[in-house]
């Protein structure tokens, strides 16, 4: 840990259509686990694509221990990639789909053989060689396809939604086994997903993205807690962005929308009064407050029940959307319904805008 | 229930099975049976059974004909492989507005005569005719190479008429590739040839396969090419089973020849189930 591996140097990349990276930075140390988390089209794939060799970028690098790869073929690179689709080699064996690395680079026979036992020991799929990868379930594509990626000792493994055609239940399973193959081998993984319940239970680094540009890198708990903006605050914590100005009242940082203010957590940074303020609050802490007591006035739009948690989507008078979400499985309120909110200072975050880019 | 659903389905399916009967095995068995027959004094044949046919195709006047066909075929094949391979690969490869364009170009001389086509060669390959003056300007043969009427003539004529079909089932193998493993090879390790080697050619052998049988098959049979630029000098099995038909007016024996070329056939169609392992053949059949 600490000891950088691999690092990304202000990489830009167009296409066609226009541009997908836009300068975007990051170090991995060795052993690390970083995730990519973004809504499709936000340039990760394209990221992986770049240092895996399969891209190339208009500018910036690519260090792979301290040597600059940007200009090496993928061949040469020592980082190895787990498909989307898992890319099997329909024709060949599973055994010779994770042996290829090794054969493609002339090791002895029985060297190969050993490996690719130990590489299927490894992903719970042993005597599996045989196989040909029509005769396997999506799930176990998977584990061959890590199989055949780990056997070659990369010195970075690049997942590009490895998960992602899974059920939910295998992808959960296989999350866990994921991160326990990666704490064993001790190899750097930078992981794409766009399903944050994934990126905050398995990475050690998040890095959100959008639009081509990193939003905000850090821990699972710096991104959920400390969302930098209101992008990060609402895809990774699902939270609620209120929009309104900065005012004091006795020191202390509120937000004014309308007539109404509510006191927030002040970041510190000296916002000035009466200059616009973001404040990201989750579903869960937007309290209702008893009729009478000074708080933001919405109506009930819609109510529905998802993963435990009743969700209602309120509408503000300026046309925000908030949602509050309960634990239980009905509430008494119903659409059409007035209400008043509030939440606890505590729980109230300033973030920043969205980028505009 | 069953068995009504049974009988529908074979009402269905009738229309079918009448059209296969009378225009595909109602061919082969009449072709078959006149195979065995002996030939009549002046036109027709005898109802006599015999293995005459047969035994006369091991004469070393038909047998050299058919290994001479053999041989032309192969080569063509070869160099047909050789062109249209690469060819369909990169209009595979093209972006998909330029790729329909290079499809029709490809298709386009099919809707003219085949013969004549053939005649354009003639302008091209007599001697005086394009190609020699070509070469005697750019000065590389100082004398016309009379090309026409020779092996070559007709090995490029055959190459010309048959490279099409190999384009287009080793476009259509390729078209369906899934690029993705081609990346997969080279993230492992593979060179760029490495990877086409291990991963591209395996799994575009169905197209090229197809492609080898769509003209081996017909470069034995396609007499008039032989006919009209090899000037009778060279004689294929195509030619001689339309010369005992046409002229000789020995029926029997033309089935005899063409029921060996249909058993040549069969052999390679039973090669490419066994090498693709799949029974459909990519493409065009």
């Amino acid at each position: 840990m600490g000891e950088p591996i691999l690092e990304l140097r202000d990489i830009t990349k167009s296409f066609a259509e226009g541009t997908v990276l836009n300068g975007i930075s990051l170090t991995a140390d060795r052993g690390e686990f970083i995730t990519l988390l973004g809504s499709s089209g936000c340039g990760k794939t394209t990221t992986l694509r770049i240092i895996a060799g399969l891209e190339s970028c208009d500018s910036g690098a690519v260090i792979l221990e301290g040597r600059d790869v940007t200009d090496e073929p993928p061949e040469r690179r020592g980082v190895n990639m787990v498909f989307q689709n898992y890319a099997l080699f329909p024709h060949m064996s599973v055994e010779a789909n994770i042996g290829y690395g090794l054969k493609i680079r002339r090791r002895p026979r029985a060297e190969i053989r050993k490996a690719v036992s130990d590489a299927l020991e490894m992903v719970r799929l042993p005597g599996y060689e045989r196989r040909m990868p029509s005769e396997l379930s999506g799930g176990q594509r998977q584990r061959v396809a890590i199989a055949r990626a780990i056997v070659n000792e990369p010195k970075v493994l690049l997942l590009d939604e490895p998960l992602g055609a899974l059920d939910l239940q295998l992808r959960r399973q296989m999350q866990i086994e994921l991160k326990r193959l990666q704490k064993q081998l001790g190899i750097t993984f930078i992981y794409i997903t766009h399903d944050q319940e994934e990126a905050l239970n398995m990475s050690d680094r998040i890095a959100v993205m959008k639009n081509g540009v990193f939003q905000q890198i850090g821990t699972p708990s710096e991104i959920y807690d400390r969302p930098k903006n209101a992008y990060v605050a609402q895809f990774v914590g699902s939270a609620n962005v209120l929009t309104g100005t900065a005012e004091y009242a006795d020191g202390r940082l509120m937000l004014r929308r309308g007539d109404v203010r509510a006191a927030v957590t002040d970041p510190g940074t000296g916002i000035g009064a009466g200059a616009p303020l973001h404040v990201a609050v989750r579903s869960e802490y937007i309290d209702f407050l008893p009729p009478g007591t000074p708080g933001f006035a919405a109506v009930v739009k819609e109510k529905s029940f998802a993963a435990g948690m009743l969700r209602l989507a309120l509408e503000t008078p300026d046309g925000a959307e908030i949602i509050a979400s309960r634990h239980g499985i009905d509430s008494e309120l119903v659409p059409g319904d007035a209400v008043t909110f509030g939440f606890d200072a505590g729980h109230a975050v300033v973030v920043e805008a969205e980028d505009a880019t | 229930m069953q068995r009504e659903r049974r009988g529908e389905n074979a009402a269905f399916l009738a229309p079918m099975y009448i059209f296969t009967v009378i225009f595909l095995i109602g061919p082969f068995v009449y072709m078959l049976v006149l195979s065995f027959l002996t030939r009549a004094e002046t036109w027709g044949v005898v109802n006599s059974f015999t293995l005459r046919n047969y035994e006369r195709i091991l004469e070393p006047l038909y047998f050299n004909t058919f290994v001479e066909s053999v041989k032309l075929a192969v080569l063509v094949t070869a160099l047909v492989a050789l062109f249209g391979y690469p060819f369909g690969y990169f209009m595979a490869k093209l972006p998909p507005k330029r790729r329909g364009l290079m499809l029709m170009l490809v298709m386009i001389p099919f809707y003219t005569s085949s013969l004549m086509r053939l005649y354009g060669w003639i302008i091209v390959l007599r001697a005086n005719g394009l190609l020699d003056k070509l070469l005697m300007a750019l000065h590389i043969t100082s004398e016309p190479l009379k090309i026409l009427y020779t092996y070559p003539a007709v090995a490029v004529g055959m190459v010309y008429a048959l490279l099409p079909f190999m384009m287009l089932s080793v476009y259509s193998s390729v078209e369906k590739m899934d690029w993705a493993l081609v990346e997969a090879a080279r993230d492992m390790g593979a060179s760029p040839a490495g990877a086409f080697l291990t991963v591209t050619l395996p799994l575009t052998m169905p197209g090229l396969m197809t492609g080898v049988i769509l003209t081996f098959v017909p470069s034995m049979g396609l007499f008039f090419v032989a006919d009209i630029l090899g000037g009778n000098k060279i004689v294929l099995v195509g030619s001689l089973i339309q010369e005992q038909l046409m002229k000789v007016h020995d029926q029997p024996f033309a089935a005899a020849l063409s029921v060996i070329m249909m058993l040549m056939m069969t052999v390679m169609i039973w090669l490419y189930r066994r090498v693709t392992g799949s029974g459909e053949m990519e493409g065009m059949l």
